[in-house]
């Protein structure tokens, strides 16, 4: 974890190690904060960067009550309790109870302890956060008085109800003494991984026998009876769910279906996580039923656009690099002129229906010219290239403009292409990053990543200020492009896998390279197509053999789910993952790396191009198995040598 | 400008307020604040443009120096100092720059009037500081014959007329520089500003390895203070100089065992005073504050100074941190015995902002202090019962100090022994043994 979680991937941006204020003072917005502010269970699903930690931390009063006071109509029917991903509990857990014969419902007893016990800290983090607060009038549900005694009276009760030891009564108190249990856990997991019976263990540690909702609840109940707010709502956030042991994750999702009125919970974890926890048991909590899940990845990219250009406009105001905070982002960096996916076009681009401009216009003649599959496509469908339709209400202007990216692409990639050929001959050398620049592409690149937005603000800041350069420059902006993708590849080619080849590391980039492969393939090699493969389909041959790599590529953004609005979280059974058939495509930032169009079409299966890359062997029966952790161990076949 | 005495909770008859002192110690009703900053270390940070404190070489957002002085005024009102003042005196032990940088030292020192301005303190004065002598000479300089070469080992500093303090006339300022100490003397204040650094120039490692005070200036001085305290005991009594007059070593840290040369005779002139004396020097970058008994009934505090600004590396990083302290000093009566009360606030350096220290591994402790003749134990114990015997529930250290001052003047040498006294007497506290102070406190 700890590894893996410290990678740099070049982006500076964290919210982990911020407070409050921090956070709430650079939070913008995006449109499912809404969502997370309702009365309900939520799952907020999210690779890294997508904003899940800030989002869950601006639900607690602090922050909260900053952002509130410039969005006055927004409000809050819920103390939300952060619970960071502790390390050390989770360490805890899956070290220490890593041992064979101990008892299960020992391992089961430790990890409720534990995971209480961070709860419990971060419980009375937040009433003292609610109590310093002073803005009662303003947000009631929030903030509330408390008197000494009040203190006094909720430390006495929850240090009996927790069975901690007496000391001062107060939250300081209390929290010492939450800590000193924390301290003695890890000392008494190692006595019952060294034999000590859960009985005996239970006679001098009988909070072991709680669980951690009983004490969550119990106390909730306890304090509302003290503040006098009997019907006080609580929500507790947890951040980084895919830590979690799936032992304890399981308890945690069967939460969803608590009867207790007071208490939510908002989760959040990596779209790869969702399949840990099978839930395709009878009684297992169902999504839009007893959990919203909440999605902060984009599939379309008009669809971040919005919360991207508020977000790179408020950075590049921040660092004072807008002579007119008015501007639109359109008029700062310049509008882009391939831009051509009809579905996605707006009316700040340049081709508004109905018309296309002239650099896509000249792509068209160009490819026209040195493409004969092409130009017999136009041919067949008497499209004149020196006037081409454009407009709705021309016969063939929509195709017209949904072909126009990938028209733009080709031509750019390919030399020549005769019908008798049976591949196109290729132009070489590398390519500029120029048609990822200006206006809306560059935003684009960045998927709605928050962080990925701020790097890209921050770079492009630096790099005309060191240049003396205009926000709008190409040279900047495809210097900026190129460090963007960069510094993700790197990162890719060195990322650890627990999976790998037991005499060569195999790292994500290499399995992203077969599969932007063979999109160039399907874009480039052959015949034009008007509707080449441009995602896949995670079929069961690729999710058996390479589902860690997917796992990571997806939680680090450099495979985006398309789901196509169907909730998938926690819908899967023992015998599959919740990402078998679904569909996924390679991330923007990517894009100039594989020579991509900024688009998504039609999938193909993924085992597709790993067997054409001898990546997948049908059956081996010397397949080496690598183990991962004690609960699961994937097959690893002499084939994936050949990867290195 | 000093001000009425005036102790936290003063006003509320009804509070059990333990006093510092006896009763046969006549308290002057005086406090007199000293801010005190040493070994800045200045020099050119990573962009060879700015000079700044080696800790803040990274540019403007790491320097201490500059992040204090912009600390101190928002955080004016948390020194709870009449009027904002927050210290009558500046004092910096030395190594204000590098290497003897000359154009390091005249960032440092404007800096430091800065730091003064800020702290509306009336004098700055400094020590000499052996990396204000340019003590190692070049190989040029070693040419027999080469006429070019000019080594001046305090140019640097010389040059400047308000150095080591604008309290020193012009005449006295070469008698500093000539005998290695001066005296100055206040209303409520006699200073003595040693050079231990006065042997440098000779550029001979023997003497710019360690810090010395010559025998005939020991001589001169013992005569020259028998007449000086003798004159008036209701004063303070202060010395300041860089290196450390008495061995400075810690379990935890190697801290080296070269020592300032008559170091223990420097203290056993200032014992025979018969006054308590207040001894602020820097130099070890390692934060301390003792009580020192070199002669037989003699006792004296001294305090060394932790660094704001040098590089801290090893175990130092990892020991201790930058430091920066505003020591408030009762002005007390010594006419029948040694006296002395203070109470220090203790700012830590937190690699981007300054914080009041609360941990046991970034230096001295905020609200710590000393005091002569010592606190019993006891006393303070039975003083911390009897408050929370009026207490409802718990109440915060702060709230235990604001009543019972003494708790403001414990070395922190003294606080385990607190803690312990505290278990036994059943006062039931919140104190980790990473703090220097329990957060809570209750029967």
């Amino acid at each position: 974890m700890s590894l893996r979680a410290n990678m740099p991937s070049g982006d500076a941006f964290n919210a982990r190690d911020l407070n409050a204020q921090q956070v709430a003072a650079s939070f913008i917005a995006p449109a499912q904060f809404a969502l997370l502010l309702g009365d309900t269970h939520c799952v907020l699903e999210g690779p890294r960067g997508s904003g899940k930690t800030t989002l869950l931390k601006m639900l607690t009063p602090e922050a909260f009550s900053i952002w509130q006071k410039s969005n006055t109509d927004k409000s809050v029917s819920f103390i939300g309790i952060f619970v960071p991903a502790d390390v050390r509990w989770a360490q805890q857990l899956s070290q220490r109870l890593q041992v064979n014969g101990i008892e299960p419902t020992a391992r089961e007893g430790i990890s409720q302890a534990v995971f209480s016990v961070g709860i419990a800290l971060a419980l009375i983090d937040t009433i003292e956060q609610c109590s310093q607060l002073h803005c009662q009038e303003r947000l009631p549900k929030l903030c509330f008085a408390l008197s000494r005694t009040q203190e006094s009276e909720i430390a006495k009760a929850l240090t009996t109800l927790w069975r901690l030891e007496a000391g001062v009564a107060s939250f300081a108190g209390l929290k010492l003494a939450l800590r000193q249990r924390q301290h003695s856990l890890g000392t008494l997991a190692l006595e019952l991984s060294a034999g000590r019976s859960l009985l005996d263990a239970l006679k001098t540690h009988a909070y072991i026998g709680s669980s951690w909702l009983d004490n969550i609840v119990t106390a909730l109940q306890t304090i509302n009876e003290l503040l006098e707010r009997p019907d006080q709502r609580w929500a507790i956030l947890l951040d980084e769910l895919e830590i979690i042991p799936s032992d304890l994750l399981k308890t945690i999702v069967r939460a969803f279906r608590s009867t207790s009125d007071i208490l939510r919970l908002k989760i959040s974890l990596s779209p790869a996580g969702t399949d840990l926890i099978a839930t395709g048991e009878p009684g297992a909590p169902t999504p839009n039923n007893d959990y919203r899940p909440i999605a902060l990845w984009y599939e379309k990219r008009e669809e971040a656009r919005k919360f991207a250009e508020t977000l790179f406009h408020n950075r590049l105001a921040s660092l004072g690099a807008l002579k007119s905070e008015n501007a639109d982002l359109a008029s700062i960096l310049g509008l882009s002129s391939t831009v051509g996916d009809p579905e996605e076009e707006t009316d700040n681009t340049t081709n508004a229906r109905g018309s296309i401009s002239s650099a896509i216009a000249r792509a068209f003649q160009r490819l026209y010219a040195k493409d004969a599959s092409f130009r017999s496509m136009l041919d067949t469908k008497k499209i004149d290239v020196n006037s081409l339709p454009a407009k709705d209400s021309d016969t063939h202007g929509p195709f017209v403009r949904k072909i126009a990216p990938l028209v733009v692409f080709r031509e750019r990639e390919i030399e020549r292409f005769d019908l008798g050929d049976k591949k196109a001959r290729r132009k070489g050398g590398p390519r500029s990053a120029q048609p990822y620049c200006h206006y809306p592409n560059l935003l684009d690149l960045a998927e709605g990543n928050p962080r990925w937005i701020l790097t890209l603000a921050d770079s492009l800041y630096a790099k005309t200020r060191s240049t003396e350069a205009t926000l709008d420059s190409i040279g900047a902006q495809t210097y900026v492009v190129d460090t963007f993708v960069a510094q993700f590849v790197s990162m890719l080619r060195v990322y650890p896998m627990r999976t790998a080849s037991p005499s060569q590391p195999w790292a994500p980039y290499r399995f992203l390279e077969i599969l932007g492969s063979a999109l160039q393939a399907s874009l480039y090699d052959g015949p034009f197509s008007s509707d080449p493969s441009l995602s896949f389909r995670i079929d069961d041959n690729a999710w058996s053999q390479f589902k860690d790599y997917i796992r990571v590529c997806i939680d680090l953004g450099a495979l985006v789910i398309i789901r196509s609005n169907a909730p998938a979280p926690f819908n899967a059974s023992e015998a599959s993952g919740s990402l078998v058939n679904a569909r996924v495509r390679i991330s923007y930032r990517l894009a100039p790396e594989f020579r991509l169009p900024l688009k998504h079409t039609k999938e193909m299966n993924m085992s597709g191009p790993l067997k054409s890359s001898e990546l997948l062997e049908s059956k081996s029966s010397d397949a080496i198995v690598v183990q991962t952790t004690a609960s699961e161990r994937l097959p690893l076949r002499p084939a994936q040598g050949k990867l290195l | 400008m000093p001000r009425a005495w005036k102790g936290p909770g003063a006003d509320d008859p009804q509070l059990p307020i333990t006093t510092p002192f006896s009763d046969n110690v006549k308290r002057m009703l005086k406090t007199i604040r000293f801010a005190v900053i040493s070994d800045l270390h200045y020099r050119k940070d990573n962009d060879g443009v700015a000079y700044r404190p080696a800790a803040g070489a990274q540019g403007a957002h790491a320097d201490p120096v500059e992040k204090l002085i912009a600390f101190l005024e928002d955080r004016r009102s948390d020194f709870n100092s009449p009027g904002g003042k927050l210290a009558d005196y500046l004092l910096c032990p030395g190594d204000i720059c590098d290497k003897a940088d000359g154009s390091a030292f005249n960032e440092g020192w404007r800096q430091l009037k800065k730091l003064q301005k800020v702290l509306r303190a009336d004098h700055l004065i400094a020590s000499t500081g052996n990396h204000e002598v340019h003590s190692r000479p070049s190989d040029l300089d070693k040419i027999s014959g080469y006429a070019e070469a000019a080594l001046d080992p305090l140019e640097a500093v010389q040059e400047h007329g308000d150095y080591p303090t604008e309290l020193l006339c012009e005449e006295r300022r070469w008698v500093y520089w000539g005998r290695g100490y001066e005296i100055i003397e206040r209303e409520e204040v006699l200073l003595l500003l040693i050079n231990s650094s006065h042997f440098h120039p000779t550029t001979q490692p023997n003497e710019y390895e360690r810090g010395r005070i010559g025998k005939v200036a020991l001589a001169l001085l013992r005569a020259e203070l028998k007449t000086k305290v003798e004159s008036n005991r209701n004063r303070l009594f202060i010395t300041l100089l860089h290196h450390h007059p008495v061995a400075h070593e810690d379990l935890a840290i190697e801290l080296g065992r070269i020592q300032m040369h008559n170091g223990e005779l420097l203290m056993q002139v200032l014992a025979e005073c018969g006054v308590a004396w207040i001894v602020v020097h820097g130099h070890k970058h390692f934060p301390r504050l003792i009580l020192s008994a070199d002669s037989g009934d003699g006792q004296s505090v001294v305090l060394a100074a932790g660094s704001a600004g040098v590089e801290l590396k090893g175990e130092w990083a990892t020991k201790t941190s930058h430091q920066f302290y505003i020591v408030e000093l009762d002005v007390v009566s010594q006419e029948a015995e040694r006296s002395a009360c203070g109470r220090i606030r203790a700012l830590s350096w937190q690699g981007d902002d300054w914080k009041f220290n609360e941990l046991k591994l970034r230096g001295l402790p905020d609200r710590c202090g000393f005091r002569i003749p010592t606190q019993d134990l006891n006393t303070i114990v039975a003083s911390i019962s009897t408050v929370l015997a009026g207490a409802n529930e718990y109440m915060t250290w702060q709230e235990l100090v604001s009543q019972i001052p003494a708790l403001c003047t414990l070395l922190p040498q003294r606080l385990a022994a607190l803690r312990r006294a505290l278990k036994i007497a059943g006062i039931q506290t919140t104190w980790l043994d990473t703090h220097y102070f329990p957060t809570d406190v209750s029967r």
